[in-house]
């Protein structure tokens, strides 16, 4: 085509000279110098050139040029090569030419390739990785099953949390929640955390009195009663000499459990008749207490055959326990609470 | 209300009234010593992990707690 002129010199500097891009997560993969030089030329010729199909183009909008022209030069190519340059083509030619907008991109990427390897670093030593990817290593049944123990507590037979065993039998862990529907994970306490904190802001949007400040906010509850729960839960397993029973991770899943049952009430709360409302309060509530009793009974009351000295703490335990679960009222009722439309 | 800032702002306040907790002058008047007796054979009961854990809340924190003191009595003023 006499699409492409080569001998075009106009048009700013031939940004194909550039140093390699760094790789790394953040670096689309870029196999070819060469080809991405030759297709800089190009690509940047085509937008300046006064041959008549790209003035049509450069009239109108300048996100529509750019795919044109790279349909032309994948025909030409015949292959299709993730350029550097190309993958951010949607931002225009005007930032293509741009030698400055180009170093400004590739420093960006080392930049966050630099920032995720000392995060991993730095985090690395506070919180085991492969312990929190146990966590999350859930499946679908897992979920829905999960969810079902949730809402309808009664159901669920058997509570014990099941061994994993090593090669010569002796226990090492719990086995993760793929294999275990009673083992807890991170998952659904993550995902209930953010959708809770949606559908406040959902709520509140529908009510007419929304800010984005108050996504914020209702965060902040969030976090603020999680956190209060697991300082309270781990300060209590001090004071009681619960060991490594009771993992700190383990006090988190099931601190966020509860995300799923404010979830529910709190749907129930703008859109229907208030005794409608305090009934699901008080039944999920229930449902979540015997959840929690259940799942941490054995963690917290060990057999009496197995351990004679804690025998002296086991009513103080019960006792926990007990307190443990009825707590978990109050934070729902705190978690339902949203500004009201008569503000 | 319940927000992360004020469970921060409600921590700080009762550390700081564990901290000042003065040992002989009041511990050891209500019997919750460090050094009592009836610590040595004992240190599961509830009573000694509280004992510990004040002890060393006093221990500890008394120097951050300074410093996470001013610079909160810094924001404050700040705000004003």
């Amino acid at each position: 085509m006499a699409h492409y002129n080569p001998q075009m010199a106009g048009g700013g500097m031939p940004a194909g000279q550039q140093q390699q891009p760094m790789r790394g997560a953040f670096s689309p993969i870029d196999p070819h110098q060469q080809q991405q030089q030759q297709q800089q030329q190009q690509f940047q010729h085509s937008g300046f050139g006064p041959s008549p199909q790209p003035q049509q183009f450069q009239s109108g909008a300048h996100t529509g040029a750019p795919a044109h022209p790279q349909q032309q030069q994948h025909q030409q190519q015949g292959v299709a090569n993730p350029n550097f340059n190309m993958a951010y083509g949607f931002l225009g030619q005007d930032f293509q030419n741009n030698q400055a907008a180009q170093l400004g991109m590739q420093f960006a990427g080392s930049a966050m390739n630099a920032m995720q390897e000392n995060v991993q670093q730095n985090v690395g030593r506070y919180v085991s990785m492969r312990q929190l990817k146990h966590y999350f290593d859930v499946s679908n049944l897992y979920v829905l099953a999960k969810l079902k123990t949730l809402v309808f507590p009664w159901i669920q037979r058997n509570w014990h949390r099941h061994a994993e065993r090593d090669a010569t039998g002796q226990v090492v862990g719990f086995k993760s929640p793929r294999d275990d529907n009673n083992s807890p994970d991170l998952y659904i306490p993550v995902m209930g955390l953010v959708s809770y904190v949606i559908v406040i802001g959902l709520i509140i949007g529908r009510l007419g009195v929304f800010h984005p400040e108050d996504l914020g906010y209702t965060a902040s509850t969030a976090l603020g009663i999680i956190v209060f729960e697991v300082l309270l839960i781990k300060m209590f397993c001090y004071l009681l000499n619960v060991g490594s029973e009771l993992q700190f991770l383990d006090i988190l899943a099931f601190s966020g459990y509860k995300f799923v049952s404010t979830i529910i009430v709190v749907l129930f709360k703008p859109w229907a008749p208030w005794w409608m409302t305090w009934f699901t309060f008080f039944y999920f509530g229930f449902a979540l207490a015997f959840f929690m009793i259940r799942s941490l009974r054995h963690a917290l009351i060990p057999e009496s055959s197995a351990v004679t000295g804690i025998n002296v703490h086991r009513k103080r335990r019960v006792h926990f326990l007990f307190v443990i679960a009825m707590l978990q009222f109050f934070y729902i009722w705190v978690l339902i609470r949203y500004k009201s439309s008569k503000q | 209300m319940f927000g992360f800032g004020t469970l921060l702002y409600v921590i700080i306040l009762l550390l700081n009234a564990v901290a000042i907790l003065n040992e002989e002058r009041f511990l050891a008047r209500i019997g919750w010593a460090r050094n009592s007796a009836e610590l040595y054979g004992d240190t599961e009961s509830v009573k000694a992990k509280l004992i510990n854990l004040i002890s060393a809340v006093r221990t500890l924190m008394r120097i951050p707690l300074i410093i996470v003191n001013v610079v909160h009595a810094v924001k404050e003023m700040d705000e004003l």
